[in-house]
């Protein structure tokens, strides 16, 4: 009781100096900083904090008494198309998450009771585009939550009663194929800001950046350069592009980084010969004005549908900070954050066929090996890459970076396709022929695993008979989680990878589990129920994923 | 027989018409200039494709399906763009992945599929996009052509 209401005390004061200190700045203290982040109780963004390490240092739940977790509530969106993708977000006792359609909860933290239920009334039209359906969450600050919707509007609504604020249509609905928003945008600063899909349909993908604080448009980038050299004659206007997935801002250097996607037609590269850029490229842009500060292509003129759009991680060695993501070619970029150029690179996939290397100091792309048009070739990894959009975890305490892998190829023939014949949910993927296969010499087969995220060198590894399409979550108690397609929430040792703790949800995780306090007690939360596109397509290689149950539930752990 | 009177007045009426449009035709024919040129008739051949893919657009319903059903070509086509449209992602090559089984299924019928292309398809948590705007009534049943030709697939009489 006594060392309970210590630690109570101790976080309620450091909070409130921190408000202090925040609001004397003229700045909301819930601004998603990273200030806020690491008083440890609050999941307060989409990573938590800006390194996009998916850690939270709590201990209250380690390795001693993990045995001990049971489940403390249930919520249920209701709806349940595409599962639940979300990570939720959690901030002094309340989280807030969006199921599927763009239902958005704010939730009691300690009890899972509904605090407000919103749902937009989106445009008829976004049941007849491709990413229909699931969202990965939604963005707290400024005492405002932000949603990206499906049908490419923002909308920020009041944090304490879940009125509409302010809703603006962002994207040209109609007109760019569907592009939509399937990632919460992010703040950076007074700026809201986010990519959308499209990096597979014949337009242009954007970042859109609004005022957070009165939706006005503040900038927008194209992440297809105005230029005649890397795109061909029209080429550039389907290029594809986008930046589906949240990037993170660098407060200190008012610097937003974020990665994008492939570019199109995917496997018919004739029409854009040329580096294609800013397709399958890190970006550092300024917060403030959009102006593009730096970047770094990782696949020049990419032929293979190999985006960048996954999570970038700001990761410490050796006194300096590097930038360490991962392409779904397979490849690991260690990138010096300061200058955008490779440290390391390395292979988090075992099968590797579209270059011979990557030179891990100049970034070198050596030996494509490039689909064409009218023959069968194969290429590994497929197109959902050595992993899907589910991120890693990093925890400081082991220095382990902590991911899901897996090994497919496909077999792809490249053929042209013509714009005019692809409707508002169509593919711009450039092939006649498309087949998921097993890696040669070898069988498709998925793994959990920790590696040092600057060498790669592999520390332990858990093999999966089924791909996880879930986020890892690494905590301060040492502890590692990592949910499967079937529901397990995996609870493993984070220095050997022995399970610990495992609890069966009943259907599979795809989003984000996370971890926080409400009450002075940790909770795990993990966000349950199997959906989205990708299962469908990896039956093709792992038959048991397409009959595995399909839900939505978010789940609470707590040890009593 | 005032009636008869009447058919003979129409019936006349008809031969008349009938023979001066084919005077008519074939004077057309004789004279026209495509004749004079290849490349001007195969213009032309296009232009009359182009007039038969309109007529054929225009069906709809039954008659539409009958004839794209009934014509080989139509699973070809289909073939491919379930390809670009179907496979990657979602139900794999020929059907071979995706949540629901397309391969083998003697129980689908051309109406059914039509109507979940059309319509989409919303179970539990599995989605598929409504496409009836994305595609169009004939490329819809010719993708279901190519669908109903997946339950003849070798391993499905194993």
């Amino acid at each position: 009781m006594n060392k309970k209401w210590k630690a109570l005390s101790a976080g309620l004061v450091s909070k409130m100096a921190l408000c202090t200190v925040a609001t004397g700045l003229g700045v909301s203290p819930f601004l998603a900083s990273p200030a806020i982040a690491d008083d440890g109780s609050n999941w307060p963004q989409y990573y938590r904090t800006e390194k996009a390490w998916r850690y939270s240092p709590l201990d209250e739940i380690n390795k001693t008494n993990v045995g001990k977790l049971k489940v403390a509530w249930i919520h249920q969106p209701g709806d349940i198309q595409h599962g639940l993708q979300a990570t939720p977000i959690a901030i002094d006792g309340k989280l807030y998450y969006v199921g599927a359609n763009n239902n958005v909860y704010a939730v009691d933290a300690a009890s899972g009771k509904t605090i407000w239920h919103y749902k937009p009334k989106l445009n008829p039209l976004a049941d007849k585009v491709f990413y229909v359906a699931a969202s990965r969450g939604v963005t707290v600050g400024h005492g405002k939550v932000f949603l990206g919707t499906l049908d490419g509007s923002m909308i920020a609504l009041n944090q304490k009663t879940g009125k509409v604020i302010w809703k603006k249509q962002v994207t040209d609905f109609k007109e760019c194929y569907g592009c939509l928003f399937s990632s919460p945008p992010q703040l950076a600063g007074d700026i809201i800001y986010g990519g959308t899909t499209g990096g597979d349909q014949p337009q242009q993908g954007r970042i859109f950046a609004l005022n957070a604080h009165t939706g006005e448009k503040a900038w927008t980038f194209n992440t297809i350069k105005d230029d005649k050299k890397s795109w061909p004659g029209d080429s550039g206007k389907v290029g594809g592009g986008g930046a589906w997935m949240p990037g993170v801002y660098d407060k200190k250097t008012d610097t937003i980084y974020i990665g994008t996607s492939n570019a199109a037609p995917d496997y018919y590269p004739e029409s854009r010969k040329g580096d294609n850029l800013y397709t399958a490229s890190l970006l550092a842009i300024e917060g403030k004005t959009g102006k593009l500060k730096n970047h770094y292509q990782e696949v020049p003129h990419d032929v293979w549908d190999y985006d960048s759009a996954y999570e970038i991680m700001t990761i410490p060695h050796e006194g300096k900070e590097y930038l360490v993501h991962l392409n779904k070619g397979g490849f690991y970029f260690v990138l010096d954050k300061k200058t955008m150029k490779p440290h390391n690179i390395w292979r988090l996939a075992k099968h590797i066929n579209w270059v011979k290397n990557i030179d891990p100091k100049t970034g070198k792309l050596s030996g494509r090996h490039e689909p064409e048009a009218g023959k069968n070739k194969l290429f590994c990894p497929y197109l959902l890459g050595v992993r899907s959009w589910n991120q890693a975890a990093y925890s400081p305490k082991t220095k382990l970076l902590y991911t899901n892998a897996m090994e497919v190829c496909n077999e792809v023939t490249g053929a042209k396709q013509e714009v005019d014949k692809i409707g508002i949910a169509g593919l711009y993927l450039g092939l006649s022929a498309i087949k998921t296969v097993n890696p040669p010499g070898d069988k498709v087969s998925a793994r959990f695993e920790a590696r040092d995220p600057i060498t790669g060198k592999v520390k332990w590894t858990v093999p999966y008979d089924i791909p996880g399409l879930g986020s890892a979550l690494a905590t301060g108690g040492g502890l590692v989680l990592n949910g499967d397609v079937r529901g397990n929430i995996n609870i493993y040792d984070d220095e050997t990878g022995k399970k610990l703790w495992s609890f069966n949800a009943g259907s599979g995780i795809r989003s984000g589990p996370i971890t926080y306090k409400a009450g002075g007690k940790q909770y795990i939360v993990v966000p349950t129920g199997l959906g989205s596109h990708a299962p469908g397509f990896m039956a093709g290689s792992f038959p048991e994923i397409a009959k595995l149950p399909g839900g939505a539930a978010l789940i609470a752990f707590s040890i009593e | 027989m005032k009636i008869f009177n009447q058919r003979k007045t129409v019936l006349t009426f008809f031969a008349s018409f009938l023979l001066i449009s084919f005077v008519s035709s074939v004077a057309a024919i004789s004279m026209h200039p495509y004749n004079e040129d290849p490349e001007k008739r195969a213009l032309g051949n296009e232009a009359n494709k182009k007039k038969q893919l309109v007529v054929e657009e225009k069906l709809t319903g039954d008659a539409l399906r009958d004839k794209i059903l009934a014509d080989p070509q139509s699973e070809k086509n289909g073939e491919l763009r379930f390809a670009q449209t179907c496979a990657a992602y979602c139900h794999g090559d020929k059907g071979s992945a995706g949540e629901v089984p397309l391969q083998c299924q003697v129980e689908h019928t051309p109406e059914y599929l039509f109507a979940i292309i059309a319509e989409g398809r919303r179970t539990g948590s599995k989605v598929m996009p409504s496409w009836k705007v994305s595609i169009s009534e004939k490329e819809r049943w010719e993708l279901v052509a190519f669908i109903l030709s997946l339950k003849n697939l070798p391993h499905c009489s194993e």
